[in-house]
């Protein structure tokens, strides 16, 4: 007995410990503790460039400031529309392709590699490089527009109303191959003996594709959709090396507003409670989205 | 319904792995044709060809003396039950049930589709699930709908492969009394694949036999059983198995090899002895195991047969019913 106790080693509890503390310390630290700072930012006064002064709780303050702001309501239209418009293509778009890509033929594997390089670029360069392709002298894009449709000259990134759409085109060029990633598995997941059986039981390509292929890849495609989202409620790098959130404000995603409250204005406590609010909207819609696609699923 | 005809089919997966051969046969219009053989014989592909979810090589397929070899799976009109329940898994059972009759190939009205898919479900005796996802199902009422899906229509021929072949015995024994009920109502031509011998036996109105790809006999099920063309085919029917033994054991010198059904040996008094390895008691016969002259022989005897092992037993053969085959194992047939 004594033995065994002398040369008792760690326990399975102890050794798991180990493996997940140093991940968990490193998440405690830059998660978590600047998540907690930025909720207790919130409630004061605090101005990051006045050193020296003492921050003063001013309870629910920011939050109303922030809330009661017309302009956040814009920038928060900005963001909706833009989410709307990206989500929808890349859906339509990533779905069509995923299905063509389904297909057998020739050379697939090579075009499905080309198709997926967009997403593994950095989204600044992105940025940057889509700026030459929309400039209305020499830029690409421009180019072929016009030699389809004779548009004359016209800038995507200076007009006001078209520049939302730049952002749109570009995020929807770069993430599109993401969706149809996934939508891909989920048409691989399908068992080829029920399109078989559709076929027999003398079913037109349309029904085969509404019972069977639709049904089938749903779900992968909500759970790519999800991602996307949530992703594009905090666009910032692209948008910001493409259009600064211009011309005017016409492109200013909340995310953009968010830093200039924090880093231009330096009003570090009320934009603590904006980044807290943009949380728990992300958060809340995240939540509700997960419920309604999980039902979905169990249809 | 329809008359069934395949002429000289020759398929080949890959251009390499030799699948059908030469394979000729004619499904009658109400016939029940079972399709018999070892997994790899071939039989799943034939159906496919049918069906036309596979190219065929060469050959002719036939419908009512009609050539649609060419024709794809839809414009030729068949329903297949597949091995697996191949149900589309995000539907009702009733919206299974429907689905082949909501082909634009179709058109029924929404009131006729109701009508059919109700009568199919009270067949069989799936009424009450008609609400459930397929999904929601056991195995054995799985089949049930596939089997449904096939019947609710009346295509030129039902293909069925292996469709009771994972459900558990109790089951598949009633479903069998109810397909051959349905084929007899429906007068039905029904081309039907399975290895199970019992199946072949009691659906069967004629059986072909297949071995590597190719047919090696047709007969009804009682030609198939007595008068088997070779080894291969005889040892496709009958439980227990038939003895396969040296020719010279029975004083049958000129002959390679005999063929002897278990019921045809006589237990109890005759010109052979052995010794018994042992019984096997089945409820209505019992299986004696007999070691003679060290081969091993099956002896069926009608209710219960005492015996201890190792006791030494005599026996009798019936030399009416011996089948002798020669070397290559075909049938050497009495002049």
């Amino acid at each position: 007995m004594s033995v065994k106790k002398k040369f008792k080693g760690l326990s399975d509890k102890a050794v798991g410990w180990l493996f997940i503390g140093p991940t968990v310390l490193l998440l405690l630290a830059i998660n978590i503790y600047p998540l907690v700072y930025a909720i207790k930012m919130s409630f004061t006064n605090f101005y990051a460039n006045k050193i020296g002064r003492e921050p003063q709780f001013v309870g629910l303050k920011n939050y109303i400031k922030v809330l009661n702001k017309e302009a956040i309501w814009e920038k928060m239209q900005v963001t909706a529309s833009f989410m709307f418009w990206t989500l929808l293509l890349q859906a339509i778009i990533g779905l069509g392709l995923a299905l063509l890509l389904n297909r057998k033929f020739k050379g697939n594997e090579l075009l499905t590699t080309l198709i997926v390089l967009p997403m593994m670029l950095s989204p600044a360069v992105v940025g940057v490089f889509w700026t030459y392709l929309y400039n209305p002298q020499v830029g690409l894009f421009n180019y072929v527009v016009n030699f389809f449709y004779d548009l004359g000259s016209f800038d995507m990134i200076g007009s006001s109303t078209l520049a939302p759409w730049a952002i749109v085109i570009v995020d929807t060029w770069m993430w599109t191959p993401f969706t149809m990633l996934i939508c891909l598995a989920g048409l691989r997941s399908v068992p080829n003996y029920l399109y078989e059986a559709a076929e027999v039981d003398r079913a037109s390509k349309w029904q085969q594709f509404i019972y069977i292929t639709l049904p089938s890849v749903l779900p992968f495609l909500l759970l790519a959709l999800l991602f996307r989202g949530i992703e594009n409620f905090k666009m910032f790098d692209m948008v910001v090396e493409l259009t600064s959130g211009g011309p005017g404000s016409a492109t200013e995603l909340a995310s953009i507003n968010l830093k200039r409250e924090a880093f231009e204005k330096w009003k570090t406590g009320y934009s603590s409670a904006f980044a807290v609010i943009l949380f728990v909207t992300i958060f809340g819609f995240g939540n509700v989205y997960v419920k309604v696609m999980n039902k979905i699923k169990e249809r | 319904m329809a008359k069934v005809e395949l002429k000289k089919l020759f398929k080949t997966y890959n251009k390499k792995i030799k699948a059908l051969e030469d394979i000729n046969l004619t499904i009658e219009d109400g016939q029940f044709f079972v399709l018999l053989g070892p997994s790899g014989a071939g039989k799943t592909t034939t159906l496919r060809c049918i069906a036309g979810l596979e190219k065929i090589d060469s050959g002719d397929v036939l419908f009512d003396d009609e050539n649609i070899t060419h024709d794809q799976p839809a414009s030729r009109d068949v329903s297949f039950v597949f091995q697996q329940y191949s149900l589309y898994p995000h539907y009702t059972v009733y919206e299974n049930l429907a689905f082949p009759l909501r082909s634009p190939m179709r058109k029924l009205p929404e009131e006729e589709i109701k009508n059919k898919v109700e009568k199919i479900a009270e067949m069989l005796k799936i009424t009450n699930k008609l609400k459930n996802k397929a999904t929601e199902l056991s195995g054995g009422e799985m089949q049930r709908v596939a089997i449904g899906r096939a019947l609710v229509r009346e295509p030129n021929i039902y293909l069925m492969d292996e469709p009771l072949s994972s459900l558990d015995a109790k089951l598949r024994e009633t479903l069998r009394v109810e397909l051959k009920n349905i084929q007899l109502n429906l007068n039905a031509t029904i081309l039907y694949v399975t290895h199970d011998q019992a199946e072949a036996t009691t659906l069967a109105d004629k059986i072909g036999v297949l071995k590597e790809g190719k047919i090696v006999q047709i007969g009804t099920p009682e030609e198939i059983y007595e008068n088997p063309n070779s080894i291969y085919v005889s040892q496709r029917l009958g439980s227990p198995k038939i003895n396969i033994l040296p020719g010279s054991l029975f004083k049958l010198n000129n002959i390679t090899k005999i063929g002897l059904r278990p019921e045809n040996i006589e237990l109890g008094n005759g010109p052979y002895e052995g010794k018994v390895i042992s019984t096997e008691n089945l409820g209505s016969e019992t299986v004696v195991a007999i070691n003679f002259q060290d081969n091993e022989i099956l002896a069926s005897i009608q209710g219960s047969y005492n015996s201890s092992i190792n006791e030494k037993i005599n026996f009798d053969i019936n030399t009416n019913k011996v089948l002798k085959f020669d070397k290559g194992d075909q049938r050497i047939y009495e002049r």
